[in-house]
């Protein structure tokens, strides 16, 4: 996108310990409008976590975040609010086990008073025909396989509105086989101009789909470009190390 | 089920090769055939002439026959597959000649076995004096004091399922108090109320669940009771109306209840997945809300055996009211027992009106729980 488009969210200073643990060591990044963000790295390199700071699911020790210029990690700020336009998906799914498909979605919207019923469902068939799952309206959560429940838990926090998309190794726990089918939805999110923020391992859809993608290893953001720079020029060493293993097996 | 279905597995249950068709049955037929030589009757319908004698026969034949098998397996005990007995035409008149056996087996049972307790049952109830053997006079004073009896087994009923539900409701509000953390965007205020509201429920528990209800019943009965008498002044009747042992026994098992019960709903919300919980927050829900409509269904639905089993353990403990002179189960018991001098026999009674109480109660509470789509129990739990 281009340079004048706006930043939405922004991260100064970050900092964050789990006990003796450090996770994130001051970490700066920020996302602009109708970006796509990927963020790469080994386990433990703090990508989740950096990811969850950014709806404050985890509160970061020190430093700030914003997003759309209100400062999250401020105490009189309503986060819940906030969060409305921020979605997130997950890696274990977490849809909501005593509802079926239709209410998972419109939930939300019912619960947070934007909308009636009636219309929160018919928003709701809408992203869920665009995620191609019309069809199991009705169904128990339970019944839907791996593939077709993460693109449930997409089309639920579309159902929000959001104006960034948080996804957290949307693809970890799914079949090989299945991986494609939510690639194809995030890869037609990311061509509407969704700004997206994704934390993956599938380095195809890093190098495909995202604008920007982000090295992090052992807590810092090591390196970060156009996708054709950091797969194809790599500068640091670790980068290097790390996409050799990946991209060659 | 459908019949037509109920039809086709009973045929295919007829047709199907038993284990132990040798052993099971031959023992069941010597037990059979000990009672048709020892247990008389006097209502039988054998009697004593050629349809006893055929009976008599016919499992004699059986055992013979097993005993033939049971030789022949031990004598080619690898090449068993391979003897005369293995053949399929063999394996079938086996099958049926066993169902034969089982057949005279059920009907000696019922002439001995079954017509015996009917037959003791009607002396009893037309007796006026205890018999002296223990079996009788089991069911003599089990029928003689059956009015005592009844109404106690209906306060225990009443006192353990009342208590129990008004427990559950009690407990969901308690619970409340430990699932609302104070955070750090919490004013002063709030976070006052909540550690207050937090330090009650930790308390309430551990006392509550840490004294025996023996012991709560007496205090509360006792307190109150002194406490409204002291304020009102009222005499003993009067005192009665106001506040009974029934009352009190009631309020006892809802607030001890109440305590384990918050205790086990507590357990049950934390157990589930805290995705669920984040899921909702990142779409905007506050904790107030996640909690209302994700978590807490959830958890209130994994919890449900559990309420189910705090009714079972409290038909069983409501007996510790006795001593506080509730007429219960128990102290109909006593009274029975007093009344005819006699302990083990009245005792035994009790236990068994307790035991067939507590299975059916599990029963009805595994069906409503199935009912529910909540996980099921087994077994009787036991108790506070």
């Amino acid at each position: 996108m281009a340079d004048t488009a706006e930043t939405i969210v922004r991260v100064e200073g970050l900092r964050k310990s789990f006990g003796d643990l450090e996770v994130l060591k001051d970490i700066n990044f920020s996302v602009k409008r109708g970006e796509v963000v990927t963020i790469i790295g080994s386990s433990g390199s703090g990508k989740s976590t950096l990811l969850r700071c950014i709806n404050l699911l985890e509160e970061p020790d020190a430093g700030h975040v914003w997003f759309e210029g209100k400062d999250l990690t401020d105490l009189s700020t309503n986060v819940d609010k906030l969060r409305q336009d921020i979605g997130m998906v997950f890696q274990s799914f977490n849809l909501f086990a005593n509802k079926n498909v239709l209410d998972n979605c419109t939930l939300a919207p019912v619960t947070l008073k934007r909308m009636s019923k009636a219309e929160a469902e018919k928003v709701a068939m809408g992203h869920l025909e665009s995620v191609g799952l019309a069809d199991f309206a009705h169904a128990d959560v339970r019944r839907l396989s791996g593939g077709q429940r993460q693109r449930v838990a997409i089309a639920r926090a579309l159902c929000m509105d959001p104006t960034v998309m948080l996804f957290d190794e949307p693809t970890s726990a799914l079949d090989p086989e299945i991986v494609g089918e939510v690639l194809e939805v995030m890869r037609q999110l990311a061509q509407q101009g969704m700004t997206m923020v994704v934390v993956t391992h599938e380095m195809a859809f890093a190098r495909e789909v995202s604008d920007r993608v982000v090295f992090m290893d052992k807590g810092v953001i090591l390196e970060q470009g156009a996708p054709a720079q950091v797969f194809g020029h790599p500068k640091e060493a670790r980068t290097r190390e790390f996409l050799a293993r990946y991209l060659n097996d | 089920m459908t019949i037509v279905e109920a039809g086709q597995r009973t045929v295919s249950f007829f047709r199907r090769d038993h284990t132990y068709v040798f052993l099971g049955t031959s023992a069941l037929a010597a037990v059979c055939y000990l009672l048709t030589r020892f247990v008389p009757t006097l209502s039988s319908f054998l009697g004593a002439g050629a349809p006893l004698i055929a009976c008599q026969g016919l499992l004699g034949a059986w055992i013979a026959f097993s005993l033939v098998a049971l030789v022949v397996k031990a004598t080619h005990w690898r090449t068993y597959d391979d003897t005369f007995l293995k053949k399929p035409g063999a394996v079938r008149i086996t099958r049926c000649l066993s169902y034969l056996a089982w057949l005279v087996c059920a009907v000696v049972i019922v002439d001995r076995v079954v017509l015996s307790v009917v037959d003791i049952a009607h002396y009893v109830a037309a007796a006026d004096t205890r018999t002296n053997l223990f079996f009788p006079d089991v069911l003599y004073y089990a029928w003689k004091g059956r009015s005592m009896l009844l109404q106690g087994l209906g306060n225990t009923i009443i006192v353990a399922v009342v208590g129990t539900l008004v427990a559950f409701v009690l407990a969901l509000l308690l619970v409340f108090l430990h699932l609302n953390p104070p955070s750090k965007r919490d004013n002063g205020f709030v976070r006052f109320w909540k550690k207050l509201g937090l330090g009650f429920y930790k308390v309430y528990t551990t006392v509550l669940r840490g004294t025996p209800m023996m012991v709560q019943g007496s205090i509360i009965y006792f307190g109150f009771y002194a406490f409204i008498q002291g304020i009102t002044g009222l005499g003993v009747a009067e005192m009665n109306q106001v506040w009974s042992v029934f009352t009190a026994a009631l309020v006892t098992i809802a607030l001890n209840s109440t305590a384990y019960l918050a205790e086990t709903l507590r357990a049950s919300i934390e157990a589930i997945d805290p995705g669920q919980a984040e899921a909702a927050r990142s779409l905007g829900m506050t904790n107030w809300q996640a909690m209302m409509k994700v978590v807490f269904p959830q958890g209130v639905r994994n919890a449900i055996p559990a309420i189910g089993n705090e009714v079972v353990i409290n038909i069983k403990d409501s007996s510790v009211f006795t001593f506080i002179g509730f007429f219960e189960l128990m102290y109909a018991s006593r009274t029975v027992s007093g009344t005819y001098y006699a302990t083990t026999e009245v005792y035994i009674t009790t236990a068994v009106i307790y035991l067939v109480l507590t299975m059916v109660a599990t029963a009805i509470l595994n069906a409503i729980a199935r009912r529910l789509d909540a996980p099921t129990s087994n077994g009787v739990p036991s108790s506070n």
